[in-house]
């Protein structure tokens, strides 16, 4: 590899282009599915690229490849030449000039567990389910992950960071059947110790979720009152993340523009971005441009403290990086993104909250997040499930209904705030919330 | 060649060795451009090499599957002799000779490559979609242009001999449009897409695309939150398929059914669907967005009857999973890249065209929902429960259209909803879109003349009834 970077610096300059980044990421990856018993999938693999970048009168052009051949070279160049030259946006970009920075985090933990102790694993998760109740009468996915990465950025600067990580991860995917309904539920842990996985704890929470939600009604179209569970806020949590984005705010795509330290939400709100790994899985002591990270409030009690910047986004608006550049994958673009990003929680039990409400309804799943729902406008209508509530105890499973609002708006209206702070699994970010408490959402059933 | 067929022969071979039925290596090389036009500047550039190989072996029903980005023998053989470890029987699997090559003409010519394109002569395609977007109305804030291109050379080679070689190019333009009116940010977009190269931008008419996405933001700004309720929805043609897609097309795919998790599972022969219901999966339309010459297991894409006048034909199966359910494959097996094993997937699959006209459907709709566009979907495919979302409603009053309504969302089961369909129009036409499933997201067509479900469950935000 440092044949390649030492090629590609070369190559580089000889057609006058100084300032170059090469970013690699590699990574091994195992998984199993176990499915009646039997393992049914199987996955091995290694794979990994090499994104570059580099500064070509005053515009950014970027390449990637996953195949790493010296004859490559002249080409990588060439293109990335030719796609810094299309590229008419004129605000400034930059490499960033840490010079001689070195920072090497290494997050994995001693690798316990073998193969055959990993297959037992997954089976025991499909035993474990299958035992917990007769109504869960097929398990369709057992699943066990193990992946272990490898990241490293380094710039004609002399800026070097380095980053190996190893994680585990189970789930249990399964359905209940009785009278002829079926429901399915899902649960999962993760961690980067193999020996707190626990195949027993996954499948009771699958099994029950899924027995709970068994022979569900309709409700009538109406207003009702809410609880939000701590896993339906993070799914907006996550939905609504680019709009802290200053990117986005600078292009107009985002209704926080204009409203730093403006109230946008109520004074129960405290949104956190916390890359250090303090609550949260994600640890991360540099961004993807090499910039050092900080924990930083994003809403404090209601008051829109910051946005997020990269390099390029923090020079437009006259101030350092916040150090959330972000870069998905070799493949990716830089762009902006949250760490581990999560709602502070407060202080009352979901189950205080819900016999305290009396009578309404608790949303324990939302779907369509994709579609049914804008982010620039903060308009959703999205498929939902969960429970009645009549005198402040669960009656019955709801189904078949949509939930609408506007999600400014909520922020806005929000009544109480649990103290159940729950992280879902990494995607794209690392996001958490606790449950939620809300006076008026408009449902439509039957 | 992506890899030799001596290299090819012992990897499958090693595969074997422990006592597998079945070896597959799936080898591509892609070669990918990405641009992102924000406000008339160009944002970002993207090129890039995609290169690996993927290993599968099969033994009874259980799937062993390996995948690499380094293509050196010695890798391969390890990962062959790693992954078949999992398996221990007490004699090697059969490896069969290589199948003389039968050259086929694809029928799905490639006109310009975009490897001959200048990145100049694809901004300035998106330079005009801006000024199209943009120009239309004053409360249009914001305009974003994305262009994409794909060139994929592919390798698929089995123990049975097969050795199948292609080049896959597909080529995609999006346009998004922000209006802004009274403090309400609205979206509009269209995305569309083919096999083809090059020649799909130019021949493209920008201009009408571009004016579409700027028109529905314009108007979804300025109308009313849709209000919630049951009641008959109009859906229009083209992207409105994706109804289609969601309810019924996930469930038919051999990835649910053969576990018996789908609604439709054992029900060939029955009636399933309304007897307007016509639905068809091909994957053979002539440079459409999902077609390609072979699938991924290095079978002849074909067109496959799904439901006839309402009955069920035919699911879409994969060699795996027609092994677990005792039914030929039906060349449906696809996969995004070498990084996952095919299963069965949609390819272009849409609702054929029906006799009702256009007027009898709105003058049998007193009150109603008019789905000009839809959004995106999601399903369950065990419960069937499906959502999506309308990215242009009207509301319809005596079997006219009335005032536009912005926010409403669909949902349903899918096995309720086919046979709820009452009505099916005569025009047919297809819309773009990525499916994302467990083999990871594809390119898929979704396609239906208008239709008209009987009663739908609309959420919106104005509670009221309509």
């Amino acid at each position: 590899m440092k044949q390649f970077w030492e090629a590609f610096l070369i190559e580089a300059r000889s057609k006058g282009i100084d300032e170059v980044e090469m970013m690699m990421q590699r990574s091994k990856n195992f998984s199993i599915n176990v499915y009646e018993s039997k393992l049914e999938k199987y996955l091995l693999s290694e794979d990994g690229g090499y994104a570059f970048r580099g500064k070509v009168n005053g515009k950014m052009g970027s390449v990637y490849t996953e195949l790493l051949n010296l004859e490559l070279i002249e080409e990588l160049v060439d293109t990335l030449i030719e796609n810094a030259q299309s590229i008419d946006s004129a605000d400034p970009v930059f490499l960033y000039p840490g010079k001689g920075i070195a920072m090497e985090s290494d997050l994995r933990k001693a690798s316990d567990g073998n193969e055959a102790e990993k297959i037992e694993f997954a089976m025991e998760l499909e035993k474990a389910a299958l035992q917990f109740d007769p109504r869960i009468h097929k398990v369709t996915n057992s699943f066990f992950a193990e992946q272990e990465s490898e990241y490293q950025l380094m710039n004609s600067h002399g800026l070097s960071c380095s980053e190996q990580d190893r994680y585990f991860m189970a789930y249990s995917y399964l359905t209940a059947e009785e009278d002829g309904d079926r429901q399915t539920a899902f649960a999962f842990q993760l961690s980067r110790d193999f020996r707190e996985l626990n195949p027993q704890t996954i499948a009771r929470e699958a099994a029950a979720e899924a027995i709970s939600i068994l022979h569900p009604k309709r409700i009538l179209s109406g207003s009702y009152e809410a609880v939000l569970e701590n896993r339906v806020v993070v799914d907006f949590l996550e939905s609504f993340g680019s709009i802290f984005s200053a990117d986005a705010v600078q292009k107009g795509l985002s209704r926080m523009k204009g409203k730093l330290n403006e109230k946008v939400a109520s004074s129960l709100i405290t949104l956190v971005d916390d890359p250090t790994g303090a609550v949260g899985f994600l640890k991360q002591p540099f961004d993807s441009e090499g910039v050092k990270t900080q924990k930083k409030k994003v809403i404090d009690q209601g008051v829109l403290t910051t946005y997020l910047h990269n390099l390029k986004t923090a020079n437009k608006a006259g101030i350092e990086s916040t150090g959330n550049a972000h870069q998905s994958s070799y493949k990716g673009s830089m762009g902006i993104s949250t760490s581990n990003f999560y709602m502070e929680p407060g202080m009352r039990s979901k189950e205080s909250m819900i016999k305290e409400m009396k009578e309404g309804i608790v949303i324990t799943e939302v779907q369509g997040l994709h579609s049914g729902l804008n982010p620039v406008s903060g308009d959703f209508s999205l498929a939902a499930s969960g429970f009645l509530i009549k005198d402040g105890e669960r009656d019955h499973a709801i189904h078949q209904i949509t939930i609408a609002g506007n999600w400014f708006q909520l922020l806005q209206e929000i009544h109480e705030v649990g103290k159940d702070l729950w992280f879902g699994i990494p995607s794209g970010g690392h996001f958490g919330a606790p449950s939620i408490w809300l006076k008026s959402l408009s449902v439509a059933g039957e | 060649m992506l890899i030799s067929q001596i290299t090819a022969q012992r990897v499958l071979e090693t595969a074997l060795e422990t006592g597998a039925d079945f070896s597959e290596i799936f080898v591509e090389k892609k070669r990918v451009n990405g641009v992102l036009m924000i406000g008339g500047d160009v944002e970002t550039v993207q090129s890039g090499l995609d290169s690996g190989l993927g290993l599968r072996i099969i033994f009874g029903t259980q799937s062993l599957y390996g995948y690499t980005t380094d293509l050196k023998e010695e890798t391969l053989l390890r990962l062959a002799k790693t992954l078949a470890a999992a398996v221990c029987e007490s004699k090697k699997g059969i490896l069969h000779p290589w199948i003389p090559k039968n050259e086929i003409v694809s029928p799905h010519p490639i006109l310009i490559s975009p490897g001959s394109i200048h990145m100049k002569n694809r901004i300035e395609r998106m330079k005009e979609a801006h000024q199209f977007a943009s120009a239309y109305d004053s409360i249009i804030t914001q305009v974003s242009v994305r262009y994409a291109d794909a060139v994929q050379d592919i390798l698929i080679a089995n123990s049975q001999g097969k050795w199948i070689e292609d080049q896959r190019t597909r080529t995609r333009f999006s346009i998004s449009s922000v209006a802004e009116f009274q403090g309400e940010m609205q979206t509009g977009g269209f995305s569309p897409g083919a096999a083809q190269g090059y020649e799909f931008v130019q021949n493209l008419d920008v201009k009408a695309v571009a004016e579409e996405s700027a028109r529905v933001a314009v108007t979804m700004a300025k109308a009313e939150p849709c209000p919630a309720g049951n009641f008959p929805v109009i859906i229009d043609n083209g992207f409105g398929g994706v109804i289609f897609h969601e309810a019924c097309g996930h469930g038919l795919e051999a990835t649910s059914v053969a576990k018996n998790n789908s609604i439709f599972s054992n029900r060939l022969g029955e009636k399933i669907a309304s007897e307007k219901v016509t639905a068809i999966d091909d994957g053979t339309i002539v440079n459409a967005w999902g077609s390609s010459l072979y699938d991924d297991e290095g079978d002849l894409q074909r067109k496959r009857i799904l439901i006839d006048q309402g009955v069920l034909k035919s699911y879409m199966i994969d060699r795996l999973n027609g092994k677990r359910m005792g039914m030929e494959a039906t060349g449906s097996a696809r996969r995004e890249s070498y990084k996952y094993a095919p299963t069965s997937r949609m390819s272009n699959t849409y609702i054929a065209a029906g006799t009702d006209s256009v007027e009898s459907i709105f003058s049998a709709t007193e009150n109603g929902l008019y789905a000009k566009y839809m959004g995106g979907g999601s399903v369950n495919p065990i419960t069937g429960e499906f959502n999506f979302s309308v990215m242009e409603g009207y509301l319809v009053k005596n079997g006219k259209i009335d005032c536009p309504v912005r926010g409403a969302t669909l949902i349903g089961k899918g096995a309720d909803i086919l046979n709820q369909i009452d009505y099916v129009s005569d025009n047919l036409a297809h819309g773009q879109g990525m499916c994302g499933s467990s083999s990871g997201s594809i390119p898929a067509n979704v396609g239906q003349p208008m239709i008209r479900v009987s009663g739908i469950t609309v959420g919106g935000r104005k509670g009221e009834e309509a």
